[in-house]
């Protein structure tokens, strides 16, 4: 059975554009536009993984992450950040509140999928 | 424009005295880790080859040597103690040195990429001793290796001991392991648990072990990092690129121990429990004992190519030598001026003798002027000859030079074998002729791997036996007259009588019981020499000495020397070879074959004597044969073996020279005998093609050219012609 990913985006092309290069990978995605949008889709299904973009309105990645964390069903699931080269201190933030790795922004196709790989198979 | 060749070949020269240096030194070390003038010594030695080498553009070399020398000087500082991997390491280090520096003699490629994983672990271990950290660096895979260089697959080590929080960062490190395998190899992999706390105080959650990974990959240190990335942070990831060596089980384990990751006793047990890497393969049917076998040998030949390769073509001369030379050439010089003086003495001493109207003492005063020529001459007789012997003795090399090679050896060897032997050495300054001492080295490898192999006992059986557990073996060499005995002495459990004659009874060479009852011991340890003794069966062959020891008895041979074997069950086994001192100028028997002078070696001759009418027999399958006191010793008519016709048909009115090879006597058959004299062996040149029955030539006294008989060959031909006739 494929991995199902959810994908944490405000920003439509960015989720299509993710959605695209895991499902050509072979994963199963679901996509949120934000964190609370996010935490709703979480209840119920089975998740594998998470991506979350940082800046998002109503419920942003850092809160997003810490949440799940806190949720007993999600404390070991892998969740990425999509991050750019200036927020530094917010992949800190992250990383602090359990993120497990993440994504320089702009990426590849192939960086993605090869760093999702590292999580899970 | 600088003759860079020449530079070169300077170099090369001093580059390998330097490298025996560092090897020598670098084994004493082992032995007195304390010793500071010692530790100088390689320090010094590191230091030159890096200086010369940079000198002359041999970048690479010099910056290896330079971070040798780094590490020296931590140890000279005290920052770095010498311990038994130290050691190794730098062995290693030298060996490459010495691969680097031959690759220069023979201008040929060397591949550089394969110092850095010995770079990375001396920079490794000067850091550590300098007291900053004990962590190894990060050097990333492109700055040990040079960029552009194929890409090789090489073994790390990779030490992952990850943070404790690792799952709830939603990380499965057995992913990071997996993701491993995408890039290349993972050939061991151990986890430890000993950092798992007691069930009450363990929190599920928290990730307690860590895992030590044997990886072998081509991608780049840098490539094989990023599998970690995300959990750089809050783990400690460290990698290591291993030797080849290292790569196998025991040397990890070695480094386990001086990272403190493991105590010096597990690896002491692991090891007890594992295998060699070798017989693990043939288990799983990788590969055959057969090939194993081979490996290992070739591996071995290796070794022994290495200690043959060290000898140059040049000659290093003690300048006192030097000196004592040039002193009697000058006094020669004045003795020459002085009889040209006395010479031109002597028509004036003589003038108007003949005339008769001079003074009557002036004829007598002749005499004086002779008297005086005489004195000269005697004078120029005696620097002569010690030119001759000074001249002789700049050929002469202490035998330690080759001596000291064995300590390697026994090192390594007994390391593989599993067995403690220490070597001892003595005599050293004993001087051997450079020849006889390059011939030597290889018959000597030969008896030390087999007292290593067979002699020496495991310490086990050692200690079973009531002996030390640790082995010796002792090498010596000693002058005693005109030859030098160099003996290889072990205390291992000597030659079994019953397996060499179960073994000599399965090879046909002794039927009768009776017979073999009343064999000598030398007898019977003489048939190790034969050849195929051992190699027949040489893997169950308890005793097994005889590998290659016909090969090893050829060798002294042709260099006129003898091999003598002392046994005793349970207390070890002497081997000694008794070698001339040069082999420039040998005694010599001068004989006469159809009017031609031939020379035979001295040193072979047992008797000659003229035999009976009655004691020349024809024998029907042993051919013509000459008795003497009792025995037939087959006949060899030198005449007919080197195509001339001797003047002397019948062996009654001729001489027969008794020689002895292989514990067999022969009897040579010649017209007379001429005399005995010291002769000056040459070679007869690289235009003429080796001849079997000839040695060499000389020239004589008067003047005449005469071939130096090569007696082993001789009988050798004969033997194989006797074979030829009775098979018809």
């Amino acid at each position: 059975m494929s991995k199902n990913i959810l994908i944490v985006d405000d920003s439509a092309s960015m989720r299509q554009l993710v959605s695209f290069a895991l499902k050509d990978a072979g994963y199963e995605v679901t996509a949120a536009v934000n964190g609370k949008d996010a935490v709703d889709k979480l209840s119920g299904a089975t998740i594998d993984m998470v991506i979350t973009d940082l800046n998002m309105p109503e419920m942003d990645g850092i809160e997003l992450i810490k949440q799940l964390r806190a949720k007993p069903g999600c404390k070991f699931t892998p969740v990425l950040m999509l991050t750019t080269e200036s927020q530094e201190s917010k992949k800190q933030e992250g990383k602090q509140a359990g993120a497990s790795g993440w994504i320089v922004k702009p990426f590849t196709p192939e960086q993605l999928v090869e760093t999702v790989r590292k999580f899970v198979k | 424009m600088v003759d860079f060749k020449k530079l070169y070949t300077i170099f090369v020269e001093e580059a390998m005295e330097r490298i025996a240096d560092l090897e020598n030194g670098l084994l004493e070390l082992e032995q007195s880790p304390q010793d500071k003038e010692l530790l100088n010594t390689i320090f010094r030695a590191a230091h030159t080859i890096k200086g010369s080498s940079g000198t002359i553009g041999l970048t690479d070399i010099a910056r290896f040597t330079h971070t040798m020398e780094e590490v020296l000087d931590a140890m000279r500082h005290d920052t770095l103690v010498a311990d038994k991997e130290v050691i190794s390491l730098f062995l290693e280090a030298t060996d490459l040195i010495k691969e680097m520096v031959e690759c220069v003699a023979s201008e040929s490629v060397f591949d550089i990429s394969r110092c850095s994983a010995l770079m990375t672990r001396m920079e490794a271990l000067r850091e550590g001793g300098a007291g900053s950290s004990a962590i190894l660096p990060d050097v990333p895979g492109d700055a040990a290796a040079p960029a552009g260089c194929p890409a090789q697959e090489r073994s790390y080590l990779i030490k992952f001991i990850p943070g404790p929080d690792l799952f709830r960062r939603g990380i499965d490190p057995s992913i990071l392991i997996d993701e491993l395998r995408g890039l290349g190899i993972v050939a061991h992999i151990k986890a430890y648990t000993d950092a798992v706390p007691p069930l009450s105080e363990l929190d599920p959650e928290d990730l307690y072990v860590r895992w030590d990974i044997h990886f072998k990959s081509s991608a780049a240190e840098a490539d094989i990092r990023k599998v970690f990335e995300f959990v750089e942070e809050g783990s400690d990831i460290r990698i290591t690129p291993l030797t080849a060596r290292e790569a196998e089980f025991p040397f990890l384990g070695q480094m386990l121990v001086r990272e403190g990751a493991v105590k010096p006793e597990d690896v002491e047990n692991a090891l007890k429990s594992q295998k060699k890497l070798g017989e693990i393969l043939v288990e799983k049917g990788k590969i055959t004992p057969t090939d194993l076998e081979r490996v290992v040998e070739q591996q071995n030949h290796k070794k022994t190519e290495s200690l043959k390769s060290s000898i140059s073509s040049t000659i290093r001369v003690d300048l006192r030598k030097l000196d004592h030379l040039i002193n009697i050439v000058g006094e020669m010089v004045i003795i020459h001026s002085m009889f040209q003086q006395a010479l031109q003495d002597i028509p004036a001493a003589g003038n108007g003798a003949p005339g008769g109207n001079g003074d009557p003492g002036q004829a007598g005063s002749l005499v004086p002027a002779l008297q005086e020529l005489e004195v000269l001459f005697s004078q120029l007789h005696r620097v002569g000859r010690e030119i001759q012997e000074s001249t002789m003795s700049l050929r002469m090399l202490p035998v330690g030079e080759v001596f000291h090679r064995f300590t390697r050896l026994v090192r390594e060897l007994s390391v593989s074998k599993n067995k403690q032997i220490e070597l001892a050495i003595s005599g050293e300054e004993t001087e051997l002729d450079k020849g006889v001492l390059e011939k030597i080295t290889d018959p000597l490898v030969h008896l030390i791997r087999n007292a290593i192999d067979h002699g020496i006992e495991t310490p086990e059986e050692r200690a079973a036996a009531g002996k030390t557990p640790k082995g010796s073996i002792h090498l010596s060499a000693f002058q005693m007259g005109d030859a030098v005995f160099i003996e290889v002495a072990d205390d291992g459990k000597g030659l079994s009588r019953e397996k060499i004659l179960k073994k000599a009874h399965a090879m046909g060479l002794v039927t009768d019981p009776a017979a073999a009852r009343e064999m000598t011991d030398e007898q019977i340890c003489s048939m190790i020499f034969l050849p195929g003794f051992s190699t027949a069966d040489k893997v169950s062959d308890v005793s097994g000495r005889g590998v290659g020891m016909d090969v090893v008895k050829r060798n002294i041979e042709e260099l006129n020397g003898r091999v003598l074997i002392h046994t005793k069950p349970g207390e070890g086994t002497t081997i000694s070879v008794k070698l001339p001192l040069t082999l420039a100028i040998i005694d010599g028997l001068i004989v006469q074959i159809g009017g031609e002078p031939f020379v035979i070696p001295i040193s072979l001759v047992v008797e000659s004597l003229r035999p009976g009418r009655d004691d020349v027999k024809t024998l029907t399958e042993r051919g013509e044969v000459v008795a003497v006191r009792g025995d037939y010793l087959p006949l060899i008519r030198l005449d007919r073996l080197l195509g001339i016709t001797s003047r002397q048909e019948r062996p009654w009115e001729a001489i027969v020279i008794i020689t002895a090879y292989e514990g067999k006597r022969y009897g040579l058959l010649v017209d007379e005998l001429a005399g005995q004299q010291q002769i000056v062996l040459k070679n007869l040149g690289t235009a003429t093609p080796r001849i079997k029955d000839i040695a060499g030539g000389t020239i004589l006294g008067n003047g005449r050219v005469a071939l130096v008989l090569d007696v082993p060959g001789i009988i050798e031909i004969s033997r194989e012609i006797s074979r030829e006739l009775s098979r018809r």
